[in-house]
């Protein structure tokens, strides 16, 4: 009996058009998240991340060094040719790479036009300068890295950058010592690849939880506009419907969530596929990973929190509208409630998620911590139907 | 029993009671459309959120201070910066706030926008829509950069370069201003046409239809309950925006601030060409910008409540109706953030969203986006009539549709 | 067997009903009275929408409020505004009524069948229902109220939208069915009570003031109820109940407290439920 009223309610929410509507929000968001891709870097050359960050293997070991420095003096060399065949650099006396940045620094300090040669479009400027980013972070030592990632932790405190915070919190402090650890394991991923995936899941969650909420806000109003609730309320299953309801909106939302998420991870890891094994832990960024993950792990990362936002957030938004008097009062509830959800997930919940830098830890310095927020959304709409559902049952029915 | 066969009263006692009924009709809509509590509520949300932007940013730590110093020195060496006021800056208590002012006032343009160049910056925009295969737009752009030079001249002339306006704080006072002034807009857009939908559509939900139209003033009730709704919701926005000016003035409390001009050099805009001073086609105050920007935003509040008001006797959907008037105005700004060919941008933008996707260049020059001058404001007036017509075209046609 | 105990039931400091008792049994029983008598909060009560600010409603001498759906698993309900989906075809709204009530898909669609037959919509079965007549709307809230084999049935104005027809075939199958159940039912249609309604229960001033049957009800009425030519002058105690229209000539229905002087155009009337619902609830 239940399942049937349960599939019932399902049907009721994947109508045409709010899958019409929730389709428009989706295309949307598909729209700003696949702009939202930093893979291709680089001030005059496209330079493409991905198969930078993919070029010496997924972890920087020695014998990683020794490739860097071998294609970093092939680099130079060819610099080194392109200066030979540049008749502006032969009459500076630029021969190398060292001896243009001579160069610059005495035009700069004199006054002159330090482009003059314009080295900034050479492929093996960019090539010689990508590599040397890449050695100066990577070399980086245990010690560097515990001052790096404590700074990390007093500036999430509200400390001004350098300024010393007092001791770090627990939490933070165990995970700085398993990242010293791990200094010598640390991968290349290009930060364009994590800001990708950070910007544009953001845009991804908010999305899922959007397209959540059209299909699912508006079914008790619908019912109580047609005049339904008298006819459910009357018959054996009872007021109990509502609870059917809400279990319906909750696995709708999470249903419409998992589409969306799936959509935007296959898109991403088809794009990212040399970097799918690659750790997040990266010697290119100076923000705190709270979790080991790989790149594919974050993508799937990314996608169950969105999952678990739009279920959390779904639930919470369909007890507040519920079955309004008509359309309008539930648009006057709906859309800053949608409007609400919808700037929590984009600027609290999807920002940097399991990094540092995530805003909550401003809050709780834990991992997952936005995930406990979630749960704690969720946890609370559950308690606010179940108490629902209780009250009903010496509820009567209202004029409609 | 006998029967009349005659309508009650004389031809001027029935059309006397049809005006004296005008009234009472539109106070008994107003009044339904007023006691909504939920309007009122989201109204309130509406200025909170408003308010929440502008003062977070007056109070956040990062600006406070900078706030306080630009206040000072205002009060101490004036409005006008000239060689007087740097001076009077110099001579200034040696900190971190004076030497960062000091150096804002002197990079960038120079006195009477010295550094800057319209004619050059219009040659480059022309190049662009060269080499995308439109020489006609390129030749409209360089006759604009000549309209926009002469604006610097008499600009420079009238001394509005020179007004210290925020000072350093100027460019950040100005981009918040833009931000709250799209957020009014959203919430115009989002606001009027609930509002009309619901004088519209709002007897359906008690069912009273047929009998409102079925009544002595029938379908003409229809008039009566635009005509409230276009009031209601221009109201609705007036009350929103009234907020603004108010809560900035209470923020920012900068001598002269809300009278120098806003194409000071202090409000310098990034632009494809490079850094560019902010000048207007007509000299408008700092008060006086926002303003106008409030008021383009009541006329593109206008726009989309006359659509809804189409849709609404168009469709008798309330919520389909409401969705409708969304995805048009999101396909709008996306269209707007998203076409780069200059032509397409331009025949696009002949809707709403043009002026919300511009924002925060409205009465300038703003490059690419725009042909003419006051553009945003002559595309938004456009959108006005084009809705209003379909609303006399959905009114004609309400007046003759079946009412089921 | 369904009793309400001494039931009131208080809406904002108004008394709508006022310590009510009655008992019903297998049978049809009509609720009469007039607009705001109590007759919908009633049967509100009895379908558990409402709950009585005092006393009690009880099926088989157990609480219908603590049966819970036990109760309403019996329950047949057709309210006087029944609401539906525009875009569900009948069978596709029966079934979605048959799972809030429990029915089995097998057993539902079965029974489906059989109701859209009785109440002639077979030949309506997948259409939207967007596109029926207010009578066919009628016969679909009818049909739902049947499909879980209720014991009692509480229909709230069932013969709304009607036409003569269907109002006949509604009774028949009325009729037909309250031989093993409680039927409740509530109308203005007074000639429908009359042919189908085992007792009639008759609401005034918050309480009940008859249940009986319309027979009974009606003979009270015997010998006292004329009709005479229109415009002839009442006198004192006698009451004009309705006036009928014969071709081109009106007579008036009247109640008299004594025999009137036998004459061509004053003759005696059998008293109908009608004649006893204008005497009882007329100023």
């Amino acid at each position: 009996m239940n399942r049937r009223v349960f599939l019932a309610e399902m049907r009721k929410i994947w109508r045409p058009l709010p899958l019409i509507a929730a389709l428009a929000v989706f295309v949307v968001g598909a729209l700003f998240a696949a702009n939202q891709t930093h893979l291709v870097e680089g001030p005059y050359r496209n330079v493409d991340v991905v198969v930078e960050s993919a070029e010496f293997g997924p972890v920087y070991t020695p014998e990683t060094r020794r490739a860097v420095q071998t294609e970093l003096e092939k680099a130079k060399a060819a610099f080194a040719a392109d200066m030979a065949a540049d008749p502006a650099a032969r009459e500076q006396g630029v021969t190398d790479w060292d001896s243009y940045h001579d160069w610059q620094d005495r035009m700069i300090a004199a006054g002159g036009d330090s482009s003059a040669i314009d080295a900034y479009a050479l492929s093996s400027y960019e090539r010689v300068n990508s590599l040397e980013f890449l050695l100066r972070y990577a070399e980086t030592d245990g010690e560097q890295i515990r001052a790096t990632l404590n700074d990390g932790v007093c500036f999430v405190r509200g400390f001004p950058q350098g300024a010393p915070c007092g001791d770090v919190p627990g939490a933070a402090a165990r995970r700085i010592d398993q990242l010293v650890a791990q200094a010598g394991r640390r991968s290349l991923l290009g930060y364009g690849v994590i800001s990708t995936i950070q910007e544009s899941g953001g845009t991804m969650m908010v999305t899922a939880v959007l397209c959540a909420m059209l299909l699912t806000m508006f079914t008790m109003t619908r019912d109580r506009q047609l005049r339904l609730p008298s006819l459910q309320w009357a018959s054996r299953t009872g007021r109990s419907v509502r609870s059917w309801q809400a279990a319906a909106v909750g696995c709708s939302a999470a249903l419409a969530a998992l589409t969306v998420g799936t959509v935007w991870a296959a898109w991403l890891a088809v794009r990212l596929r040399p970097v799918l094994g690659t750790g997040i832990n990266t010697a290119l960024a100076t923000d705190m990973p709270w979790f080991d993950w790989t790149v594919l792990q974050y993508l799937v990362a990314y996608a169950a929190v969105a999952v678990l936002a739009s279920l959390a957030l779904s639930l919470v938004a369909a007890w507040i509208v519920r079955a309004r008097q008509n359309y309008i009062r539930m648009l006057l509830v709906a859309i800053p409630v949608g409007v609400a959800a919808g700037c929590l997930v984009k600027f609290r919940i999807g920002a940097h998620l399991g990094y540092l830098a995530n805003p909550l830890n401003r809050l709780l310095m834990v991992p997952g911590v936005e995930t406990i927020a979630l749960a704690a959304i969720l946890v609370l709409a559950v308690a606010l139907w179940t108490v629902d559902a209780r009250l009903l049952r010496r509820r009567e029915l209202p004029v409609a | 029993m006998a029967r009349h066969t005659v309508p009650i009263g004389t031809k001027t006692e029935r059309a006397g009671a049809r005006r004296g009924n005008t009234g009472s009709i539109c106070a008994w809509e107003l009044r339904n459309v007023v006691r909504l509590p939920a309007l009122w509520g989201f109204l309130a949300l509406c200025l909170l959120l408003n308010s929440w932007m502008i003062v977070g940013t007056g109070i956040s730590a990062g600006w406070r201070d900078d706030l306080a110093y630009a206040a000072r020195t205002a009060a101490n060496a004036g409005t006008t910066v000239d060689e007087r006021f740097v001076a009077a800056l110099a001579a200034q208590p040696a900190s971190d706030e004076r030497d960062a002012l000091l150096r804002y006032v002197q990079s960038g343009f120079g006195p009477g926008y010295e550094g800057y160049d319209a004619i050059a910056a219009g040659d480059w925009y022309a190049a662009v829509l060269d080499a995308q295969g439109h020489p006609h737009l390129a030749l409209q752009m360089r006759l604009k950069a000549q309209w926009l030079q002469s604006r610097a001249e008499h600009l420079a002339a009238t001394g509005a370069s020179d007004d210290f306006a925020a000072g350093s704080l100027t460019t950040l006072l100005h981009s918040v201003a833009a931000t709250v002034v799209q957020a009014t807009m959203v919430e115009g857009m989002i606001l009027g046409p609930i509002i009309m939908l619901y004088a519209v559509g709002g007897d359906r939900f008690h069912r009273l239809d047929p009998l409102v139209n079925a009544s002595r003033t029938g379908r003409r009730t229809m008039n009566r309950k635009l005509a409230v709704g276009v009031c209601c919701s221009t109201a609705a926005y007036l009350v929103i925006a009234a907020a603004v000016p108010l809560v900035f003035a209470l923020v920012f409390r900068i001598p002269g601030l809300w009278s120098s001009s806003v194409s000071s050099r202090m409000l310098g805009v990034s632009t494809d060409v490079g850094l560019q001073p902010f000048l207007t086609w007509a000299d408008f105050s700092m008060g006086g910008y926002l303003c106008a920007s409030l008021g383009l935003g009541l006329l593109f509040t206008l726009a989309f409540t006359l659509f809804a008001g189409a849709l609404g006797m168009l469709l008798r959907n309330v919520l389909a109706a409401f969705g409708v008037v969304m995805a048009f105005g999101v396909a709008g700004l996306v269209a707007m953030m998203f076409i780069h060919d200059a032509l397409a941008y331009q025949l696009l933008g002949i809707q709403p969203m043009y002026a919300l996707a511009n924002a925060s260049q409205w009465f300038t020059d703003m490059g690419t986006h725009a042909m003419l001058p006051w553009q945003e404001t002559v595309v938004t007036l456009i959108s006005v009539g084009y809705f209003a017509v379909a609303l006399i075209v959905a009114r004609r046609a309400y007046s003759g549709k079946d009412l089921t | 067997m369904l009793t309400v105990e001494h039931v009131t039931k208080t809406f904002s400091g108004t008394t709508v009903l006022r310590d009510v008792n009655l008992t019903f049994e297998q049978g049809v029983y009509g609720l009469l009275a007039p607009n705001g008598a109590g007759k919908s909060t009633l049967m509100k009560m009895l379908a558990t929408l409402l709950f009585p600010t005092d006393g009690s409603i009880r099926w088989n001498g157990e609480d219908i409020i603590a049966m819970d759906d036990r109760y309403r698993g019996l329950l047949g309900y057709l309210p006087q505004e029944f609401g539906y989906y525009p875009n569900y075809t009948p069978r596709q709204f029966l079934r979605y009524i048959a799972a809030l009530q429990g029915v089995r898909r097998a057993r539902a669609d079965k029974r489906i069948e059989k109701l859209l037959g009785l109440v002639g919509l077979a030949d309506a079965a997948d259409k939207k229902m967007k596109t029926f007549s207010g009578g066919m709307i009628q016969r679909v809230g009818i049909a739902q109220a049947l499909i879980a084999e209720p014991q009692l049935l509480i229909l709230d104005e069932p013969t709304a939208g009607l036409d003569p027809k269907e109002r006949v075939r509604f009774r028949n199958i009325i009729h037909d069915l309250a031989a093993d159940r409680i039927v409740i039912l509530s109308t203005h249609i007074v000639s429908d009570l009359e042919t189908i309604a085992g007792k009639i229960i008759m609401l005034k001033n918050a309480q009940v003031l008859r249940c009986d049957t319309p027979a009974t009800i009606c003979g009270e009425l015997e010998g006292h109820v004329w009709e005479v030519p229109g415009g002839m002058p009442l006198g004192d105690g006698r009451k004009l109940l309705s006036e009928v229209q014969y071709g081109t000539e009106t007579r008036q229905r009247i109640y008299s407290p004594a025999p009137l002087a036998a004459a061509d155009a004053i003759t005696p009337v059998v008293p109908n439920l009608e004649d006893a619902f204008l005497m009882i609830y007329g100023e």
